[in-house]
């Protein structure tokens, strides 16, 4: 009986500051914009005040600013969500997947959305958890493509990409919500890594634990923790994986923000070291040393058979 | 009868200057870059990358200034090369420069209105302007923007291939600088491509 009373549905509680859009929105935010919610029994003798789970709970504030922060709720959410207080059932029916909008759809080209897929599903994700989707990494509330936008920097991208497998492997709670594995912390899982924070600061995470795509945006094969670079030499040295991915990105950013001549010239993303090769710097140091010993011979005979000559003459 | 000859008008002393310049800055910030942890060598690496990418986009655009005004004003008729042809007289220059000048023979090819190069100069002066600096240039605008690089170039990186070829055909033309410099400084020629005059009997 008391299940019945909370099979959840809504109603409001707060008059918050609310900045969301759409006039129906405002009806689902006044609850799940706030930390807490009156739910209500259904023959609405009953209120129960309830705290909103961090997963239900949406910063309005974000949503606005979101990829899809334009988009009314039910455009992607159920059709029953309409009425309010809804029917607590509802979370049983079937998610609108990313792919639904998105796949197939020629105005999303350029995003390379069936690459992703076709990645994604590859990935040590799917493989480990059938509960899995986009909306595990991306959260669709808060979602902005920090690679297409003009202002990114690629720390902000690295920021941002880092957040989205911390919001995980940092937090055991979510994580239970996919597998029942029991994983190392992460500062401790990388504890072996030289200067671990820098890399962790300033590489994304799937630099290491992905499949090398040539299109940054397309990285979406996670590989298993054993299958992840271990080997120092394989981004220091001649033919670094960085250079297929982020310096890419780097350089394309800079001209979109800088345009060509500025970002050319602004450009700092040499790769040091991308042609430090022993022996080729012993071959240019002695192709100079050759060079230069060859014109003194060169230029010494000269003076020595110049004044035999005169001589000779004489 | 004058004793000088008139070889190098303006236009080509101007951009002879700016691209010798160019070239050693390059070479300069270049080898800054290569070398880099030799501690203080030249350039700070920042300096040098910054100023690596101004110089070879202002030398750039002065060898389309090169390409264009070379065909305009008709001087690419002392660029003109016929490999197998042009062989023996490329030979007996390498022997003069190796053997008979020692001997103080008289220099093979005598330089006059017509030939403003001798075979030698001509043969590696053809090869420089018309696939070294364009190779390197090339190269450099594909490190530039490395998202127009081949992403696969026999099995490796386009931007490897790039940046190899790029560093490869730095050190040959640093070799040609030094080679360049020494012919001058031997023919004390120096001078004419200042003034633009050229006394005869002297050659580099």
């Amino acid at each position: 009986m008391k299940k019945a009373l909370y099979t959840l549905s809504i109603v409001i509680l707060g008059f918050g500051q609310l900045t969301f859009g759409q006039d129906d929105n405002q009806k689902c935010i006044k609850c799940h914009g706030q930390t807490s919610y009156i739910a209500v029994s259904k023959d609405s003798t009953q209120h129960k005040k309830c705290l909103m789970s961090s997963e239900r709970r949406i910063d309005t504030a974000l949503y606005a600013k979101a990829t899809h922060g334009k988009f009314s709720c039910t455009d992607c959410h159920d059709e029953g969500y309409t009425k309010v207080p809804h029917d607590g059932e509802l979370k049983f029916t079937e998610m609108l997947n990313c792919m639904d909008c998105h796949g197939g759809n020629k105005k999303f080209k350029k995003y390379n959305f069936e690459t992703i897929e076709t990645e994604a599903k590859k990935s040590v994700h799917y493989a480990n958890s059938k509960e899995f989707n986009c909306y595990k990494c991306h959260n669709p509330h808060t979602f902005k493509n920090t690679f297409t936008q003009n202002n990114s920097s690629s720390k902000a991208s690295i920021d941002v990409c880092n957040e989205m497998c911390g919001s995980c492997h940092n937090n055991p709670d979510k994580l239970s919500l996919l597998t029942n594995k029991k994983l190392k912390p992460l500062s401790e899982a990388h504890a072996w890594l030289p200067e671990s924070d820098h890399h962790m600061q300033n590489l994304r995470c799937t630099d290491c634990h992905g499949e090398i795509n040539n299109n940054i945006a397309s990285m979406h094969n996670i590989l298993p923790a054993s299958k992840a670079v271990r080997n120092c030499s394989e981004c220091h040295s001649v033919n670094s994986r960085l250079t297929t991915t982020l310096y890419k990105f780097n350089s394309k950013n800079e001209r979109k923000k800088y345009g060509f001549f500025n970002s050319a010239i602004m450009n700092n993303a040499y790769v040091i070291g991308a042609t430090r090769n022993e022996y080729f710097n012993i071959l240019s140091f002695l192709l100079f040393a050759g060079i230069i010993a060859m014109l003194l011979g060169h230029y010494i005979l000269l003076k020595i058979s110049r004044k035999k000559n005169k001589k000779d003459v004489k | 009868m004058s004793n000088k000859l008139f070889l190098y008008p303006s236009w080509i002393r101007i951009w002879h200057g700016i691209n010798g310049l160019l070239c050693l800055m390059l070479i300069f910030t270049g080898i800054s870059m290569q070398y880099s942890n030799v501690s203080s060598l030249l350039f700070q690496l920042k300096t040098a990358v910054k100023i690596h990418n101004i110089c070879g986009i202002t030398l750039a655009l002065n060898y389309l200034f090169y390409f264009i005004s070379n065909i305009a004003s008709g001087n690419i008729r002392f660029y003109k090369i016929n490999p197998l042809k042009d062989m023996p007289a490329v030979i007996k220059q390498i022997k003069y420069y190796s053997f008979g000048i020692f001997k103080g023979e008289k220099e093979p090819f005598e330089i006059n209105e017509d030939r403003k190069f001798n075979p030698l100069q001509r043969y590696i002066y053809v090869k420089m302007m018309y696939f070294i600096i364009p190779l390197i240039i090339f190269t450099g605008i594909g490190l530039l923007i490395p998202d127009i690089l081949i992403n696969n170039v026999l099995g490796k990186g386009g931007f490897i291939v790039a940046i190899f070829t790029h560093t490869i055909i730095g050190f040959f033309i640093s070799i040609f600088m030094i080679i360049h410099f020494y012919f001058a400084f031997l023919s004390k020629s120096l001078s004419s491509i200042i003034t633009g005059w050229h006394k005869i009997g002297n050659h580099h």
